[in-house]
């Protein structure tokens, strides 16, 4: 029975009036995945997420920066499975957090489809490589195609070569192919296992990560440790709903008030992203820079400046690709910056069309001048009040230009390692959920935006920051209606969680 | 009985309203509809709540046909043992001034029964205020002696209805309350305490349904109140918030109707991880209700979740030395204690929290599903726990239909080793409503001592995502298990159970 309490009203006019125009503010909420035009068309080289936060390693206090690259990958999509493109750079910017500079950057090139393949005779890249057979390790003689990379570290014009012919996590095929991510246990108690054959995640430590993710984790000189391969979307929101006209299990609000109530549908549920990610010693980074926190003096966090560094990953393409009737494409010319993600959100949800390509090809040092504008004058808020008859404000946002501007996350790297997802004292919410961590110059905000873990919920915040900010006179949540991964995230490098299996998924068989 | 609310506080009194021109919304955001009522209602409506704990009464026949409580004396009230049962009072709040005033116009107008209503109504208010049960008794005196005057008193009917609904007895509640709306069909408050009823029983559709005619005859904070606490319990916070809101602007006769808005608010807010914004409605709502149990048990809880574990058992003492039968506030700083390892005085809250339910019981209350939630919580008494449990078992699974009855219910028979059942209880608690941080993390321990480990990792996990601070103990205990669930069922390492 669907349930209907008849209220009152002087809050439904202005709903009805404005309910057509809900979707085009909230449509843009899937983080990076549908960020702008052009790099829709290259799902290879397009960004959605950037997480990096401050932890705890056997290396001492690391920085770790995890990019997610190319929404939507189908677990199951067989026989080649997506890979990185082999002639893209996949840089991680380390940069200045007041004006974006990048002061250290690091390039991951990956590389092509003939590499690194024991034999071009099969259909199969994973499962029979020299014999048929589960993949037990990592290049074993039953997987076929193996995708590797290299790692430079880039000073200005200095190059430094840190590993290379590192080997890529191969893709979760499924329970007969990689089973070593899968649950293996067939019957409980005699009955059949529910989640026989899907993806276990959620290790605590090195030793309780897959067999696969363990071996892919690689430890190069100076405490640095990288790793790449498929992993599971670790973005969460309900974007089916949004699209389609605002479905009431999202944003039900009337008013001005909400909440999470769970009822939204996580719409990246079962889909994979290919992942690159690094864990620098925080004594290997670049000096750290002074800034002044968002949000410092208010909610019980200190207002004292502090110094860390800022984020953002970009990819980039040669200039000229040459298509040939006889063999490979080849390409040339100098690397042309395609994609770039540093906040989530902001390209999406609140720089316009006209921009948007625009602002990937740009530097975050020239945010502040050709983009700052899209924060301070937020036309989400406009719109949200449009639709729901609110009255958040729209204009003179410097709260908002405070997150996004320059657009990289900004990570206080004096701060104790912040909680996990999964951890006591996690809050999805961050601050505004009273997770808060310790620091010399006093109480931080423990998520988003100071960085970005696995778990923050970012479009609440951020939902919830249009709507109390900028006066912040009374914090008034806002969310999607989805409060959780549909995935265990890791607590240990690279976090992020196991691919989901081909076979198995809570996108196709739950 | 949720432990995490006020055992005591209702969902709003309402008051005689003037009610105009009613635009309604249809929930779900998508229709709506007009109602047009002017009407004056003065009625005087109470509310059982989802944690009431009932008081036994002195006196109760069967004035109206109803069966009256087991073990009622006051067969036959008269002025003089009605006006003697009435607890003597200080003016200190408006509660207590009301009572004194009413008390004295039962003496100018004995022959009214109106005034005895509003002396019930006063002394059920003051009932409210300090989340003790002793008043509920002298309470239901007043309304009976009104039921004597004029037998189809509609507001003293719904006075019944009240206390019954109080006592957890849902049945009789429900039953005065189809006497009051038979006596007078436009009676609000009697609809609103019927819902009341449905909703603690797990009648959802029943309790949208009858407070929907509530709304339609009276949209005020009584009648907002009680829409939104149903729509929260239902899963939809979202609306619950807006909708709880609404009540709060419409306000009520005495601070602590608006307290107990804004203490369901906060608790919503808090429930889904919002800390800050809860924060925000316990600081409005203390600047009239500076001592509202409700809002200070809220207050504790925000304090704890912004790691001020001080601030936070200052907040429960301060609960308990305003309300001492306040079973929530005296489990919530057994708990604090416990985490301060202040071991002599958990002790001694345990003692407190054992004597509450000692006395509720002995005042009607055979509700005791909170103790055994309380025993499973913290492994003490845990046959006791399960004799509490199956005696509401024994009932029938009627008495469990509601979420929460049948969550306290899975997670005693989990602590019991009896998997089978909890599992039953645990699939039934979570089949109605929308999640629950408490509901996810018994679900998921169930799931891991059984051996399903992918269900215990995500439920687990999620009830953390969902509300971090959900239990001061417990929420530890879910990351802990969570933790050790790490590596389970990965690779070769085929663990069935932990």
């Amino acid at each position: 029975m669907k349930h209907a309490l008849r209220l009152a009203a002087t809050v439904a006019a202005g709903f009805l009036a404005g309910m057509p125009c809900v979707l085009a503010p909230l449509s843009a909420y899937a983080s990076s995945h549908s960020d702008a035009p052009l790099i829709k068309l290259d799902p290879q080289a397009n960004l959605t997420d950037v997480y990096a936060f401050v932890g705890d390693s056997a290396n001492g206090k690391v920085l770790n920066i995890v990019v997610n690259v190319h929404p939507f990958c189908e677990p199951g999509d067989g026989a080649i499975y997506d890979k990185f493109s082999d002639d893209a750079i996949y840089s991680i910017h380390i940069a200045d957090p007041n004006t974006g500079a990048t002061l250290r950057r690091y390039d991951f090139r990956f590389s092509g489809p003939s590499a690194g393949l024991k034999n071009p005779n099969t259909i199969l890249s994973y499962g029979l490589g020299t014999q048929a057979g589960a993949i037990q390790s990592i290049g074993d003689s039953h997987q076929n195609y193996t995708q590797t990379y290299s790692l430079t570290s880039m000073s200005g014009s200095s190059a430094t070569l840190l590993g290379s012919n590192l080997v890529t996590a191969p893709p979760n095929v499924g329970l007969r192919t990689t089973p070593l991510y899968n649950d293996q246990v067939a019957t409980i108690n005699g009955s059949p296992n529910p989640n026989y054959g899907f993806a276990v995640s959620g290790a605590t430590s090195d030793a309780t990560l897959d067999p696969y993710t363990k071996q892919a984790v690689k430890s190069l000189d100076n405490g640095v440790r990288v790793f790449c391969g498929m992993r599971d979307d670790s973005f969460y929101a309900d974007i089916p709903g949004i699209f389609d006209l605002l479905d009431p299990r999202i944003l039900k609000t009337l008013g001005k008030a909400s909440g999470s109530d769970g009822t939204g549908v996580d719409g990246f549920k079962g889909y994979n992203v290919l992942t690159y990610a690094v864990q620098i010693p925080l004594s290997q980074l670049p000096a750290a820079v002074s800034y002044t926190p968002v949000f410092a003096g208010a909610f019980g966090l200190s207002a004292s400046p502090t110094t860390g560094v800022g984020v953002y990953a970009s990819v980039s393409r040669p200039r000229v690709t040459l298509r040939s009737a006889v063999g490979a494409p080849v390409s040339s010319g100098p690397y042309i910056q395609v994609n770039r993600l540093g906040n989530p959100l902001f390209n999406e949800a609140l720089v316009a069309l006209k921009d948007k390509d625009n602002y990937n090809r740009d530097s975050p040092t020239v945010d502040a001048t050709k983009y700052a504008t899209y924060a301070l004058n937020s036309e989400l808020a406009t719109l949200i009040n449009t639709v729901h008859g609110t009255n958040f404000v729209t204009t003179g946002r410097v709260d908002l230009q405070a997150v996004f501007i320059p657009d990289v996350l900004r990570v206080d790297t004096t701060t104790d390692a912040v909680t996990l997802a999964g951890q006591s004292g996690f809050s999805r919410l961050g601050f505004i959920g009273g997770d808060t961590v310790n620091s010399p110059g006093g109480t931080r905000n423990a998520g988003w935006p100071n960085g970005r873990r696995f778990g923050d919920d970012v479009v609440d915040v951020a939902l919830t920051a249009i709507a109390s900010g900028p006066s912040y006179s009374t914090v008034t949540l806002v969310s999607d209606n989805i409060a959780a991964n549909d995935q265990v995230y890791n607590q240990v490098f690279p976090y992020s969680a196991t691919p989901n299996a081909g076979t198995r998924n809570r996108k196709d068989s739950y | 009985m949720s432990v995490s609310s006020s055992p005591v506080v209702g969902m709003a009194g309402a008051r005689p309203l003037v009610i105009g021109l009613i635009v309604t919304v249809i929930a779900g955001g998508v229709g709506f509809a007009l109602a047009r009522r002017a009407k004056t209602v003065a009625t005087p409506v109470a509310v059982a709540s989802s944690s009431a704990v009932p008081v036994m009464v002195a006196g109760a026949s069967t004035v109206t046909g109803v069966s009256s409580v087991a073990g009622a004396s006051d067969v036959s009230p008269t002025p003089e043992s009605v006006r003697a049962g009435i607890p003597t009072v200080g003016g200190t709040t408006a509660a207590e001034r009301e009572v004194a005033k009413r008390l004295l116009l039962t003496r100018s107008h004995a022959s009214d029964p109106q005034a005895w209503v509003n002396l019930g109504d006063a002394v059920m208010q003051l009932t409210r205020e300090r989340a003790d049960p002793h008043n509920v008794g002298p309470a239901e005196s007043a309304y009976r002696y009104a039921l004597t005057l004029k037998p189809n008193q509609a507001e003293a009917l719904t006075g019944m209805a009240w206390v019954m609904g109080n006592r957890h007895q849902f049945e009789e509640s429900k039953e005065w309350a189809r006497k009051a709306i038979a006596a007078r069909p436009d009676e609000s408050g009697a609809y609103g305490l019927m819902g009341d009823a449905q909703l603690e029983r797990g009648d959802y559709d029943g309790a949208f349904e009858t407070y929907q005619k509530m709304l339609d005859i009276r949209p005020d904070l009584s009648s907002y109140s009680r829409g939104a606490h149903l729509l929260y319990v239902t899963g939809d916070t979202a609306k619950a918030v807006w909708l709880m809101e609404k009540a709060v602007k419409s306000g009520g006769p005495f601070a602590e109707n608006t307290a107990w808005c804004r203490g369901q608010l906060a608790e919503m807010l808090f429930s889904t991880g919002g800390v800050l914004p809860a924060e925000s409605q316990v600081k409005e709502g203390m600047k009239t209700a500076p001592d509202n149990p409700f809002l200070l048990v809220m207050d504790a809880r925000i304090k704890l979740a912004k790691k001020n574990l001080p601030g936070a058992i200052a907040s429960a003492e301060r609960v308990v030395s305003v309300a001492p039968q306040h079973v929530a506030g005296l489990i919530l700083l057994y708990d604090l204690y416990r985490r301060a390892g202040e071991t002599a005085k958990a002790e001694g809250m345990k003692a407190q929290v054992e004597t509450a339910a000692v006395h509720y019981k002995q005042h009607g209350n055979a509700d005791q599903l909170f103790l055994a939630k309380f025993y499973a919580d913290h492994d003490l008494k845990l046959s006791d726990a399960l004799l509490i449990v199956n005696d509401r078992t024994a009932n029938g699974t009627k008495e469990l239909t509601a979420p929460n009855d049948a969550d306290i219910s899975a997670w005693v028979f989990y602590k019991n080793g009896m998997s089978k059942e909890a599992e039953k209880y645990s699939k039934m608690a979570r089949s109605k409503g929308g999640q629950d941080a408490t509901r996810l993390y018994h679900a998921g321990m169930i799931a891991a001592k059984d051996g399903y480990l992918q269900e215990a990792r995500l439920m687990l996990y999620k009830a953390l995502s969902f509300n971090p601070n959900f239990d001061p103990i417990q929420a530890d205990v879910c990351a802990q298990t969570l933790a050790g669930l790490a590596g389970k069922a990965v690779g070769n390492d085929r663990v069935a159970k932990h």
